[in-house]
C-alpha cells in the first residue's frame, strides 16, 4: 500500500493508456443471449467446485474430527467420578425457591448416600423438563423434493420452472426468491439453436436436417422427435423403431 | 466484500439523462422484476459485448470469457430483486463478472498446480502470479495476427490481480475512476495508485510498442 501511494497519478494522455484503449474489442458470440436464456430457463447456475479437494476429503476430514472430538467428550464423561458434583450443590441450593416436583431417579436409587442426598438438591435447581427430558420429535420437511422440482417431462411442462434457484457467490442467499419472473425457451426456439429443422418443431416431428451442436450430439436427419426437454437440454427420437436421448451441449 | 456495501460515486444511472424513448438500465431492471423478458434482453444487449471484452482482457481466454459473461447475466438475473436502485446498474454488473473472473483464475491455479512468482518482481514485494496464455484459436482471425495484440493481451493477463482488474477497467473498458473504485471497493486515491502503478509495469513489458508507436 505504502508503494502504491507513492505514484504519482500520470495524466490521462500515458502512452499505456492509449495503447490499451486501442486495442481491438471482442464481441458476444450471436448466439449469446440464447445461451443466457437457456441458462436461467435451466434455474440452476454453473456452480463452479470451491476446492480442488476431493468432497470426500472436504466433508470427511471435518465430520471426522468432530466425531472424534464428541467420542472424547463422551469418554471423559463417562469416567467422571459419580461424587464429582457435590461440591456444586449448596450453591444451587440457595438459588432455588421450589424444588422439582418430580424426582424419580433420585428415589428408585437410594443405596449411594452421596446420591440420595445430592442428587434431590441438583434436581431442585433444573427444571422438571431437563430430568424428564421430552423426546424430540423431528418433523419431516413440509415440501417433498421430488414433487416440489420440476420434473424430466417436455419443455411444456417443465421449462422454467426451475428458475428460482438462486446463485452463488457475490449475491446474499438468503434474499427471497425472484418471483413473478420467468424466462422461458420454447422447443422451437431451442431446436433451432440446436441446429435441428424438422417439419413439425415438437413431439412428432420428423428431423430434415441437423448441423450444429445437435449433428455432434448424434441426431441425423429422418429422426423423429418424441420430446424436447429445454432444461435438462435433452432431445428424445426415436430412429428404426428405438427410442434414444441426446444431450445437447 | 458485500457489494450493497459498496455506494457508486455520483453515477448513478437513474440521473443519467437518456435519449428520448430510451430506458435507463434501473427502468430496464423494474421492467425486468415486473416480468417484461424484452427489458432483460435489453439489458444483454447493452452489456454483452463489453462484459464479454472486459472478461477476455482479464482472462485472455475467449471461450472462458464468454462462459463467464454469460454466468455474469444469469447471476444478475436472480439477484434482481437484491439490486439496489441506489448504485449504477454497470457498477453491479462489472463487479459480479469481476468476482467470477476471480474465482476462474484461483480455480486455474488449483487446477493447474502452476505458480511462477518473480514476473513483476523487483521495488514491490506483492505476490505475483503468471497466467498461461490461452492457446485456443480466437473467433477473430486478426487477432491472431496481431503480434501486438497478442502481447499486450499477454502482458496484462500476467499482471497482478490488484492492478489487472483497474487499468482494464479503465484504460480498455474506459469507465471513470470514481466507477472503477466502486467495482473494486477501493478508495479513489488507492484505485488511482493501482492504475499508475499497472501502467507503469506494462509500460516495462511493452516498452518496444510505446517507442515504435
Amino acid at each position: 500500500m505504502v508503494n502504491e501511494e507513492k505514484f504519482q497519478i500520470e495524466p490521462e494522455n500515458d502512452d499505456v493508456h492509449r495503447l490499451l484503449s486501442g486495442l481491438k474489442r471482442v464481441e458476444a458470440p450471436k448466439d449469446f443471449d440464447f445461451h443466457v436464456r437457456a441458462r436461467i430457463a435451466k434455474g440452476k447456475p454453473a456452480e463452479r467446485p470451491v476446492s480442488w479437494l476431493p468432497s470426500v476429503v472436504r466433508y470427511g476430514v471435518p465430520l471426522g474430527l468432530a466425531l472424534v472430538v464428541a467420542g472424547y467428550f463422551g469418554v471423559v464423561t463417562m469416567n467422571a467420578p459419580a461424587d464429582s458434583t457435590i461440591a456444586a450443590v449448596p450453591q444451587v441450593e440457595t438459588s432455588v425457591s421450589q424444588p422439582a416436583p418430580i424426582t424419580p431417579i433420585e428415589e428408585s436409587q437410594p443405596s449411594n448416600e452421596t446420591q440420595a442426598i445430592a442428587l434431590p438438591d441438583v434436581a431442585s435447581a433444573d427444571t422438571p423438563e431437563k430430568l424428564n427430558p421430552k423426546p424430540v420429535v423431528k418433523t419431516a420437511p413440509t415440501t417433498n423434493p421430488k414433487t416440489d422440482k420440476p420434473g424430466g417431462g417436455s419443455y411444456d411442462t417443465g421449462a422454467g420452472a426451475g428458475a428460482n434457484i438462486r446463485p452463488i457467490g457475490d449475491v446474499d442467499d438468503n434474499a427471497p426468491e425472484p418471483q413473478g419472473r420467468r424466462i422461458l425457451i420454447s422447443s422451437r426456439e431451442f431446436l433451432t439453436n440446436s441446429g435441428v429443422s424438422a417439419t413439425y418443431p415438437s413431439a412428432g416431428g420428423r428431423i430434415t436436417s441437423v448441423g450444429g451442436a445437435a449433428a455432434s450430439a448424434g441426431i441425423i436427419a429422418g429422426d423423429v422427435i418424441e420430446s424436447v426437454n429445454v432444461q435438462s437440454g435433452t432431445i428424445r427420437v426415436t430412429r428404426d423403431g428405438k427410442s434414444m436421448t441426446f444431450r445437447i451441449r | 466484500m458485500a457489494f450493497d456495501n459498496v455506494r457508486s460515486q455520483g453515477m448513478e444511472v437513474n440521473r443519467v439523462r437518456m435519449p428520448e424513448g430510451k430506458l435507463s438500465d434501473h427502468e430496464l431492471v423494474e421492467a425486468t422484476k415486473a416480468g417484461d423478458e424484452s427489458a432483460f434482453a435489453e439489458i444483454m444487449t447493452r452489456y454483452r459485448n463489453p462484459i464479454t471484452n472486459y472478461l477476455y482482457r482479464f482472462l485472455n481466454d475467449y471461450e472462458e470469457a464468454v462462459d463467464l459473461a454469460q454466468e455474469t447475466f444469469v447471476r444478475v438475473y436472480f439477484a434482481l430483486d437484491r439490486y439496489h436502485t441506489q448504485y449504477a446498474f454497470s457498477t453491479y454488473i462489472y463487479r459480479i463478472a469481476t468476482n467470477l473472473a476471480i474465482s476462474e483464475i484461483r480455480r486455474r491455479k488449483r487446477r493447474k498446480l502452476l505458480s511462477l512468482t518473480g514476473l513483476f518482481q523487483g521495488e514491490d514485494e506483492t505476490a505475483t502470479e503468471f497466467q498461461p496464455p490461452d492457446q485456443r484459436a480466437l473467433p477473430d482471425e486478426e487477432l491472431l495476427d496481431d503480434e501486438q495484440s497478442r502481447t499486450i493481451s499477454r502482458a496484462i493477463a500476467a499482471l497482478p490481480e490488484k492492478y489487472r482488474i483497474p487499468v482494464i477497467l479503465r484504460d480498455v473498458e474506459g469507465r471513470s475512476y470514481d466507477e472503477v473504485a466502486a467495482i473494486m471497493e477501493l478508495g479513489l486515491g488507492t484505485t488511482k495508485s493501482r492504475i499508475s502503478r499497472g501502467r507503469a509495469l506494462l509500460k516495462e513489458k511493452l516498452q518496444s510498442y510505446l517507442i515504435n508507436g
